[in-house]
């Protein structure tokens, strides 16, 4: 099954029932790594909204192994950029090489040009897609 | 420590709830009852919450519902180039 990984960015559209629709339809797997909830979450009562849409995503914890491989991303790309990527954005990479070792992998993000710095360091890039929403 | 196999068991109801949502019980078993469990419950609230929307009248934009499936179908286009080219 294809994965789907959503940034934060990318967690808005999925309060969208347009997105949720076409994701459902074309069998999407969704997967929110739990670091990308450090940019979105408020704790406040509007909130709520996010919550809901999380229930239908899979949410794998950040791991030591997970950090390492999203700082060697991040490493990797500080050479050619001008500012470094986020290391959210690098975590929502990294996660994506791990699935990518066995599925096909869209990530959905606004920031397409630091997500497409970032997979063309990862291992299994030629498997992740990266698309604005 | 030894390597045993491990024999799950599910019922015809489940097989056929994973089925429709399009979720492989098989390959999915190959890798962990966790995230099997986690990603069929993650699909039954999916298909709830567009159920959900459906039957409380809710009317989907066309325009962004024509775009998102434009997306998704660019994507598995994409990706299953890059595949032959690698």
């Amino acid at each position: 099954m294809p994965v789907c990984i959503l940034d934060s960015t990318a967690l808005d559209e999925l309060s969208a029932p347009e997105w949720r629709r076409a994701l459902l339809d074309a069998g999407f797997d969704l997967v929110v790594p739990t670091v990308v909830l450090a940019e979105r979450s408020t704790g406040r009562a509007q909130d709520q909204q996010l919550r809901a849409a999380l229930r239908a995503t899979r949410r794998p914890p950040l791991d030591e192994a997970g950090a390492h491989a999203a700082g060697a991303l991040r490493h990797a790309v500080v050479p050619t950029r001008r500012r470094a990527p986020s290391a959210v954005d690098a975590v929502v990479v990294a996660a994506a090489d791990e699935l990518a070792r066995r599925d096909d992998v869209l990530v959905l993000t606004s920031d397409v040009a630091d997500f497409e710095a970032l997979r063309a360091h990862a291992a299994n890039g030629r498997r992740i897609a990266v698309r604005r929403p | 420590m030894s390597k045993g196999r491990i024999t799950v068991t599910v019922d015809q109801a489940l097989l056929d709830r994973a089925r429709s949502l399009g979720v492989n019980l098989s390959a999915a078993c190959e890798r962990g009852i966790a995230e099997v469990t986690e990603t069929l419950a993650a699909r039954v609230e999916l298909a709830r919450q567009v159920a959900d929307y459906e039957d409380a009248g809710g009317v989907y934009d066309d325009e962004k519902l024509a775009r998102a499936r434009q997306v998704l179908a660019e994507v598995h286009s994409a990706l299953g180039v890059e595949r032959r080219a690698g």
